[in-house]
């Protein structure tokens, strides 16, 4: 299992899913319509195949994944 | 005053109601009083500007607490609403209200740096209202009036045949062609929904679809018409399915209707097994098919829910409806799309495409004589629209959806329904969405799969059950399993973003 870093997570997320926008760690990716329902999707599976954890459906929600910033608290809280 | 038009009802609910939400969005309301009042001021605002029956009048903004503010202030002044894709491109939006020769847009702050891209390309733009900070040369901005800013000078009441509001649908070419509805087609249809959902002031309707989208004309105008709430599912929300199953819960929804990918994000990820969704009575799908599949594991979940499938192009409103029986319906079996509606009527032709008369019918495409020439038909004096649908009708009476007439396509001579490859793909168990695309070099089906999770179809099986359903010249010759597919900002499948290559 390796740790989920926040370059590593703002890399990616500007690579693969926001189109090349780089993001800040307070940005809102959701609410912002930064990124789509696909892209929520992938990124789910990419935190659960960086991190060995299982994210639960009902834990997808926006207080959860709506900013890099509460994606990073989230994935560390989750056991 | 004339009381039957479809914004009417606000002002008898806002003196015999005063109190009651009228609308809600992530937890914020307005009530039938403040709705009313707010309204006036704006019909007021547009008036002075010299807005009236026959114009027509932009709305540029996500769902937020100025939507129906602006849609019902538009309507109270006798104008048109036009509402415009928030998210759409610059130069798409611009297309949009020049053609419409729009001189008046409402807004909100959230949308001014997208409109300093729209704006110089609309010609005839004066008046930006909802975004007083917007700089634009030429163009005057001042915020939404607010009450007390209202006269008693009466506003003008629209005629039946004035334009109520203008809905742009993807032309074939793609160029979007405005649908224009009159008061008249948007009153048939909203009293026919309101009656045949028995919408009733107690309940809660949840607006899932956007404002541009015709599904949120039922949401808006069958609530108005009953004095019931609507609660506006915030974009966002649309997109994650256990934050969607949760306003369901909390807001206490009690009619549900969507496009059928929500319903199938819902059954899918929405953990429902953790939802209280006990006031909910009735979930209605239109815009695409349902997989059968899904629909079957929905209503397992959900017994004491009533489900209800409704067709009908936007060019027509709603043309027929079909409530499921209480029993879960079969994984295997299309979902029908039923019998005409009290104001519809039905015609097929020879080939079986769906024709319809109705006092719903829109006035024609805005500035497309040519479209229009093409679109009705005149059978007996009365005017009928060519769906482009074509159906069968059972020995009940009942209808079924095959296709598009424009889907059909030729492969080695033979005659397919594209559509009708999805359907048989589509009741595989497991199997979530299908899109069938003609390969780009004219000789092969190809076939995009989505799965449900967990249930990972193989391809060979895949085209083991398409050939127990379809001729052979119909079954795709390759059958790709994606996670996920392009969407239209209605929520359809984008076919164009698929990759053809065969």
């Amino acid at each position: 299992m390796s740790a989920l870093t926040q370059d590593a997570l703002l890399e990616y997320l500007s690579s693969e899913l926001t189109g090349g926008q780089t993001v800040a760690p307070d940005d809102s990716l959701l609410l912002s319509g930064l990124i789509d329902s696909l892209g929520i999707m992938g990124l789910v599976s990419h935190l659960e195949a960086q991190t060995s954890k299982r994210i639960p459906l009902e834990d997808i929600v926006l207080e959860h994944f709506d900013t890099p910033r509460a994606i990073l608290t989230y994935m560390e809280r989750l056991a | 005053m004339n009381v039957s038009h479809i914004h009417s009802p606000l002002a008898k609910w806002a003196v015999e109601q005063p109190h009651k939400d009228a609308v809600r969005i992530g937890g914020t309301a307005l009530s039938y009083a403040a709705l009313h009042e707010r309204t006036l001021a704006v019909a007021h605002q547009l008036a002075d500007l010299g807005i009236g029956p026959g114009d027509k009048v932009g709305i540029f903004m996500p769902k937020c607490l100025e939507l129906p503010v602006a849609v019902y202030g538009i309507l109270h002044a006798g104008a048109c609403y036009v509402p415009l894709d928030p998210n759409a491109p610059a130069a798409r939006v611009a297309q949009m209200m020049t053609d419409c020769g729009i001189t008046t847009l409402l807004t909100v702050p959230a949308k001014a740096v997208a409109l300093q891209a729209i704006a110089p390309k609309v010609p005839r733009l004066k008046t930006v209202i909802g975004a007083p900070l917007v700089s634009l040369e030429n163009i005057a901005s001042s915020g939404f009036a607010e009450p007390g800013d209202a006269r008693s000078i009466a506003l003008p009441v629209p005629s039946d045949e004035d334009p109520c509001y203008v809905l742009f649908t993807s032309g074939s070419t793609g160029v979007p062609k405005g649908m224009v509805h009159s008061h008249g087609s948007a009153r048939s249809y909203v009293h026919m929904a309101a009656d045949l959902y028995e919408i009733k002031a107690e309940d809660r309707l949840a607006n899932h679809a956007p404002l541009h989208f015709d599904l949120s004309k039922m949401d808006f105008f069958a609530s108005l018409l009953r004095g019931a709430t609507v609660v506006l599912v915030p974009d966002v929300v649309t997109k994650l399915p256990a934050e969607m199953s949760k306003l369901i819960q909390n807001e206490q929804i009690t009619v549900w209707y969507s496009v059928p990918f929500a319903l199938i994000q819902l059954e899918e990820h929405g953990v429902l097994e953790q939802r209280d969704f006990s006031q909910l009575r009735l979930m209605i799908f239109a815009g695409s098919p349902m997989p059968p599949g899904h629909l079957n594991a929905l209503q397992k979940r959900l017994r004491h829910v009533r489900f209800s499938n409704a067709y009908g192009p936007a060019e027509a409103n709603a043309v027929t409806a079909y409530h499921l029986p209480p029993e879960p319906h079969l994984k295997t079996e299309p979902v029908p799309i039923g019998f005409a509606t009290p104001n519809a009527q039905i015609h097929l032709s020879e080939e079986g495409e769906l024709w319809v008369a109705s006092d719903a019918l829109m006035l024609g495409y805005h500035n497309r004589d040519d479209l229009n020439e093409d679109a009705f038909v005149r059978l007996e004096g009365t005017r009928f629209y060519k769906s482009g649908d074509i159906v069968r009708q059972d020995a009940t009476g009942c209808f079924h959806y095959i296709g598009r007439r424009d889907r059909q396509v030729k492969l080695r001579g033979q005659r397919i329904e594209l559509d009708e490859v999805e359907l048989a793909l589509g009741t595989f168990t497991g199997v979530s969405e299908v899109a069938v695309v003609q390969s780009a070099d004219g000789h092969a089906l190809i076939a995009f799969v989505t799965c449900a999770p967990g249930k990972p179809a193989r391809v060979e099986d895949l085209t083991n059950h398409a050939r127990r359903f379809l001729p052979a010249v119909a079954v795709p010759t390759t059958i790709h399993v994606v996670d996920g597919f392009e969407r239209t900002s209605t929520g359809k499948i984008d076919r164009k973003q698929l990759d053809i290559t065969a």
